[in-house]
């Protein structure tokens, strides 16, 4: 994991840690969890 | 990537965003946008959008020598119920005399039981021939005369939106396809893009996006990658694995993988899929990391091979026996339903189980042949594993019991909440609500805590699924799958594949392919209709009929070349340990060696078995 830090991407290359992407997701689910709630309590 | 960079390179550990190579699906999607609507989009969006209300109007005038708006509230009901019924496809009087309260409630059609009756004895009194030429004349009106230029000017803007929709459903299509497999950007992202793209086109409004992602399908992923985390936690997977391979004698990968085919292959007839991946999956990652710590060296090539034999095991059995998944119910139902003909359960498992015997060595002999990992023998890792075991005197820990028990009662409640549970609760919880219920269950006990789930669920997996959802509804719903399957179909049947065997083998192609884009349960309900009623018109009262209806069903099952077409490969994906061109490797061999081994068994074996009271082809 270290080495792959190092390395130089290219670029218009972009490196997210599997960890930012989990937090990133696990968050997500949360604000999609919540706007379902509000959107099946008050939604159209 | 080089091969020095690939080795470098743990695969799926970390994710990147390539902007240039991204360029070129977004360019693609606004490129198929900005161009005007082809001519055959535009006919599949006046079929959705106008379709019922002609067919509609026209069984009023028909039957009634009415307009839509003056029916009574009972001869409404009984013209809304010819439409439904010829959307499926389903012709036949003896089919419609067959329908119920319980039908109607799942087309969306008001009833109750005094109208249900007026109509079913309205109905009684049409002769049967009269009947089938009215649905005849409708289907006609409906696939033949109902076209753009037939329309009003009024009604032209809405039909044009109407074809946008689905020309936004096949760029969308192309957009994710793209985006799987160079893996622009990490996969889940291309869930996020799909509600935002429906969403900007129009295909759905704001208010279900949120709704459509939190299907159940997307609930049962979430909750099954958590008790994946509490049997990795307490150490119940290398129990398992234990039982699984303990008595192994020559613990080479190959052996391994075959046990895991073995084993996983005939479970997914009786079981689902879903839960059989998501049991695996923390099986095949403990094989992974003990063969690494005791090789001491890291071996990609390894973790890849395990991973895609749990998820193309549980991809071999499910369509070979009715109670492996809900898309041969479907089959069934729509053969019942348009044909009268009825398929038992002992008769689709004579002829769909022998199939097995052929995706089993030929699966495992593809995957052995696609991957070479440099770790072969895994005694080293059965050994940490025995030893780990062994550490708490061979005795079940208290975490260890809790867990199993409470997996335990969710796959009793898998399998029973369709019918046991149901008569017991007398509420329909569905799979999702189950496993988020375990889940919950692992917390309350103490077994894991809320930090666990958080850090050790791939939630980005959870968000692929939702994203496979969305995307196959809105296929379905704009008409996108129906427009692919007649494509297809319009390119296959110059080319001979019009009748016979041709037939069944298009059919086949199509479901196979659609079924890569979505799940196979709405691939079966989208493209069934269309495959059997070809087979129906071709091949009127033959075996070809029953022939299809299992063809497509077990066609539906090849999902093997993308991450998204089915549960198993998403559930397999969370190990991190994939890329998206890793399912093509073995995808595409495994797709055509299935296709052609199903088209030899029906030729052969089912074709000599034939089908009781119906004539051959």
């Amino acid at each position: 994991m270290e080495t792959e830090k190092q390395r130089p991407l290219p670029r218009g290359v972009v490196r997210i840690s599997r960890e930012a992407e989990r937090k990133f997701f696990f968050y997500a689910t949360l604000v999609m969890f919540v706007v379902w709630v509000v959107t099946e309590l008050y939604g159209g | 990537m080089s091969q020095a960079e690939r080795k470098k390179k743990p695969t799926g550990y970390d994710k990147y965003v390539n902007w240039k190579l991204f360029a070129i699906p977004l360019g693609l999607l606004i490129l198929l946008l900005a161009i005007p609507t082809p001519r055959s989009m535009l006919d599949v969006g006046v079929e959705y959008a106008f379709g019922p209300a002609y067919v509609q109007q026209f069984f009023g005038r028909e039957l009634f020598q009415r307009n839509t708006a003056d029916l009574e509230q009972w001869q409404m009901q009984a013209v809304r119920m010819m439409e439904t019924s010829l959307q499926k496809s389903s012709f036949g009087k003896a089919a419609f005399l067959k329908r119920g309260e319980k039908w109607c409630k799942e087309n969306n059609i008001t009833s109750s039981k005094e109208h249900l009756d007026r109509v079913m004895a309205f109905v009684r009194e049409i002769p049967e021939a009269e009947f089938r030429a009215l649905n005849d004349r409708a289907f006609t009106l409906l696939t033949e005369e109902l076209s753009f230029d037939g329309l009003k000017d009024t009604e032209k803007a809405a039909a044009s939106k109407a074809g946008f929709r689905v020309q936004a459903a096949v760029g969308i299509v192309l957009f994710v396809v793209f985006c799987f497999i160079t893996e622009a950007i990490p996969l889940p992202m291309v869930a996020f893009c799909v509600g935002i793209i429906a969403l900007c086109t129009g295909i759905v409004d704001r208010n279900n996006v949120a709704s459509l992602y939190w299907s159940d399908a997307t609930w049962f992923i979430m909750g099954s990658l958590m008790f994946a985390a509490a049997f990795v936690k307490t150490g119940v997977d290398k129990r398992i694995a234990m039982m699984m391979f303990g008595r192994l004698r020559n613990a080479d990968v190959k052996w391994v993988t075959l046990v895991i085919i073995v084993v996983i292959s005939p479970l997914t007839m009786f079981m689902s899929d879903h839960a059989l991946a998501a049991m695996f999956l923390p099986i095949g990652i403990v094989l992974y990391t003990l063969s690494t710590t005791a090789s001491g060296r890291e071996d990609p090539e390894l973790a890849k091979m395990l991973m895609i034999t749990i998820a193309m095991a549980c991809n071999l059995g499910g369509s070979l026996a009715p109670s492996g998944a809900a898309r041969n119910i479907i089959m069934m139902n729509y053969a019942e339903d348009m044909f009268g003909i009825s398929m038992g359960f002992a008769q689709w498992c004579l002829y769909c189980v022998p199939f097995l015997l052929f995706l089993i060595p030929v699966s495992w002999v593809v995957i052995n042949l696609r991957f070479k990992p440099s770790i072969r023998n895994m005694s080293s890792a059965l050994a940490v594993v025995k030893e780990e075991v062994n550490r708490t005197g061979g005795r079940w820990t208290r975490e260890q019991k809790i867990s199993l028990v409470i997996f335990l009662v969710m796959l009793f409640t898998w399998i029973t909440e369709k019918n046991l549970l149901v008569q017991w609760t007398g509420i329909r919880f569905g799979l999702g609500a189950l496993a988020v219920m375990g889940a919950l269950a692992y917390i309350l006990s103490g077994v894991v805590n809320w930090r666990d789930y958080q850090t050790k669920v791939d939630w980005g997996v959870v968000w692929l699924y939702a994203g496979a959802i969305i995307f196959g509804r809105v296929l379905v719903d704009t008409g996108g799958a129906y427009w692919i399957a007649r494509s297809i179909l319009s390119l296959t049947v110059p080319l001979g594949l019009g009748a016979g065997l041709g037939l069944l083998l298009s059919g086949n192609v199509i479901t196979a392919l659609i079924t890569q884009i979505m799940a196979d349960g709405p691939a079966c309900a989208a493209v069934g209709p269309v495959t059997l009623a070809m087979a129906g018109i071709v091949h009127p009262g033959t075996a070809m009929i029953p022939f299809t209806a299992m063809g497509t069903a077990i066609a539906s099952s090849f999902a093997y070349c993308l991450v998204i077409g089915t549960p198993p490969n998403a559930i397999v994906y969370a190990s991190g340990y994939l890329e998206s061109r890793d399912y093509l490797r073995v995808g595409i061999i495994l797709w055509v060696t299935n296709m052609v081994g199903l088209t030899i068994l029906a030729s052969t074996y089912w074709r000599w078995l034939g089908w009781s009271g119906l004539a051959s082809f």
